[in-house]
């Protein structure tokens, strides 16, 4: 038999193997496991590896976190939710940075998804930020001191170039001519 | 949720990259065939006028940092984190009345540790020296690790190859250019920054209601509009000081001062504040605006090319992309020639022996620029940490410099003593609140603490500095041999 213009000849045999081959992919296709809505794999068979770096998260001071997790071979993206099911992050990198959180503990639950958006992976266990933002006495003592420094430094710059201004001896004609003797001396220093 | 990823596909990252490198390092050559000397190469002949003073003030202080810490600090700690970036300016205006008197007191200067060796001596020179360095290497490494970052989250480039061919371009044309080479290349750099953020802005204005933003960051992220934000408010300050130490205490500053014709400085150092101050407040909503719009975010330094990227598309990231390109390129080309200044005047000049030639310092300002393009690529490597963790290890560092440079400058009773404890002890106590507390505090606790030693230092031992010597020509050992030949 002929399978095609370049004269392949197919015996019995071959074709035994071939339609051996073929019923037991049908059957494969046939079987429980694989008799599913297409658009969702597996979860009771799904392998269970993705996992955050760090899941535990305690006195987050600044209300932001860096979630790390490891890479999932087959993985097109990740995403990353919170409680309340809210995306926190989508994408194909294995970090994910959420900011803004208040105080309170918050979890993040990890998925990696394949090239069609379905499920390959659960990230276990979830992860658990707790925040507890600096108190207030501290943020308003360090902007107290900061204001302090800042007039401070303000002032000595203002009364110095008034003072220095007002000055009887001004360096720069004591050097015969501004700029130019600047640019001229330094050629010469060469 | 918008998927995280590469906006441009790798053959354009690279198309683009090679058509900046080729561009830049043509125009190093180009400018370097004016720094025929010395002064020529270091200082651009001291005769800047205003109009490049001031476009190399602002794309100089237009950096990567700008581009993309901006929109950190914002996506951080929210409104003030904004607002907090933007205090940056302040420093500007600050050295305006400061580059003047630099100018006029030292007209035949070349850097900021010229004057702290004459004005307070050996020993105050050893803890400047030493922060100055370490704080040109922190900026030009977190600059080096930004140049790899961004042409990874745009275009794929693998991190490394991006990161090696942004410090290599800038060490090329500022090895060709000298100093010509920076301030001619910053001219350029600060209008296709300035004339692309003005685009992006519009742009994003378009795309995003404000409203909305407002609406979602409510919603999921209340901490991003709080006014109480504990963080924001200690970081206020901090970065208003930090900002200060950078400009004060770096040669970046000082040798701009030098170069910049008499009577320009500060008209060009004002302008340029003013100039400056809108761009972290454009950048930063772009952080404020990553999650009411769904992008998502994996690493918080580059959430501003990547937002003004998935929102412009194709040609907006194109933009970001030549634009963070300049603000690169801008700063660590005045970075390089800076402290190969430093490098060549105040480490190496001072140990040798004879005559030196302006052929030999030219060359040594050379092998310092490659040696320190080689260091900071060697340590960007890697890739570790945050831009913002990076570059504010050394705030606590440069905050204690502000009270001995600026009582230096103005003082005649600053003493050598109290300028030295100054520096040392507030670089020490910053350290301990920056691995204590955090970073948003560090600069503030090493300016403090520097003030206070200062203060007291000064009315301990005071000194009685007579200015008019910082005006004459630096000791050289060629003139000295000439004047004890009587020459």
């Amino acid at each position: 038999m002929h399978l095609c213009r370049r004269g392949i000849i197919v015996g019995q045999e071959s074709l035994a193997w071939l339609a051996t081959l073929s019923l037991g992919i049908f059957f494969l296709q046939a079987s429980p496991v694989s008799a599913r809505d297409p658009s969702v794999a597996d979860d009771a068979n799904t392998p269970v590896s993705l996992e955050f770096e760090t899941s535990a998260f305690d006195g987050v001071h600044e209300g932001y976190v860096t979630l790390v997790w490891n890479k999932s071979p087959d993985a097109a993206a990740y995403r990353v939710t919170d409680t309340d099911g809210d995306t926190v992050y989508q994408g194909e990198f294995n970090q994910a940075f959420v900011s803004g959180l208040p105080n309170g503990t918050h979890k993040f639950s990890l998925v990696a998804l394949n090239d069609r958006g379905q499920l390959l992976d659960i990230g276990v266990p979830i992860a658990t930020v707790n925040v507890s933002h600096w108190p207030m006495w501290q943020a308003m003592t360090s902007l107290g001191i900061g204001a302090v420094v800042f007039v401070l430094l303000i002032g000595v710059i203002v009364h110095g170039t008034v003072a220095a201004s007002k000055d009887q001896f001004n360096v720069g004609n004591s050097n015969a001519g501004n700029s130019n003797v600047g640019n001229s001396n330094a050629e010469e220093r060469v | 949720m918008l998927a995280s990823g590469p906006i441009l596909d790798v053959t354009a990252g690279y198309v683009m990259l090679a058509i900046f490198s080729v561009l830049w390092i043509g125009l190093g050559i180009w400018w370097g065939r004016r720094a025929t000397s010395y002064d020529g190469f270091a200082v651009a002949g001291r005769n800047v006028g205003l109009a490049l003073g001031t476009a190399t003030a602002v794309a100089t202080w237009i950096t990567s940092n700008t581009t993309m810490l901006a929109p950190l600090f914002a996506l951080q700690l929210g409104v003030w984190g904004a607002l907090a970036y933007a205090t940056a300016s302040f420093g500007l205006f600050a050295f305006a009345p400061m580059s003047g008197r630099i100018r006029t007191l030292m007209p035949h200067g070349y850097t900021a540790v010229e004057f702290v060796r004459r004005r307070y001596g050996t020993m105050a020179t050893v803890p400047f020296l030493i922060i100055s360095l370490f704080y040109a290497m922190t900026w030009l490494i977190s600059m080096s690790m930004a140049g790899g970052k961004l042409l990874n989250v745009l275009s794929g480039i693998p991190y490394p190859v991006g990161m090696t061919v942004v410090v290599v371009v800038c060490v090329m044309y500022t090895l060709f250019g000298g100093m010509y080479a920076v301030i001619g290349t910053d001219f350029i750099q600060s209008l296709i920054i300035l004339v692309g953020l003005v685009i992006v802005a519009i742009a994003v204005l378009f795309q995003t209601d404000i409203g909305d933003v407002h609406q979602k960051l409510s919603a999921d992220r209340p901490m991003l509009l709080s006014i109480a934000f504990p963080a924001a408010l200690m970081a206020l300050f901090n970065n208003l000081l930090f900002g200060f130490g950078e400009i004060f205490h770096s040669n970046v500053w000082w040798s701009r001062a030098f170069a910049m014709r008499k009577g320009v400085g500060p008209k060009a150092y004002a302008l340029g504040g003013l100039l400056w101050l809108p761009v972290p407040i454009v950048a930063g909503f772009l952080g404020l605006a990553a999650p009411a719009l769904g992008i998502g975010i994996s690493q918080p330094d580059t959430v501003g090319p990547l937002v003004a990227a998935t929102l412009l598309g194709y040609g907006g990231a194109l933009l970001v992309f030549v634009v963070v390109f300049c603000s690169l390129a801008s700063s660590i080309d005045s970075l390089l020639a800076a402290t190969s200044d430093l490098i060549v005047n105040d480490m190496v000049e001072p140990l040798i022996e004879g005559e030196v030639t302006d052929q030999k310092k030219r060359r040594w300002s050379m092998v310092a620029i490659v040696s320190l393009g080689v260091a900071a690529w060697a340590v960007a490597l890697p890739n570790v940490g945050t831009l913002a963790t990076v570059l504010f290890f050394a705030g606590p560092m440069v905050g204690s410099c502000i009270w001995p440079i600026v009582g230096g400058l103005y003082w005649r009773r600053a003493s050598p003593i109290a300028a030295t404890l100054a520096m040392v002890l507030g670089s020490l106590f910053g350290l301990v609140a920056y691995f204590a507390i955090g970073w948003f505090v560090a600069s503030l606790v090493g300016a403090a603490v520097s003030g206070i030693v200062f203060a007291i230092g000064n009315l301990v031992t005071p000194d009685d500095f007579d200015f008019r010597s910082l005006a004459n020509p630096p000791v050289t050992s060629t003139m000295t041999k000439l004047e004890q030949a009587g020459a």
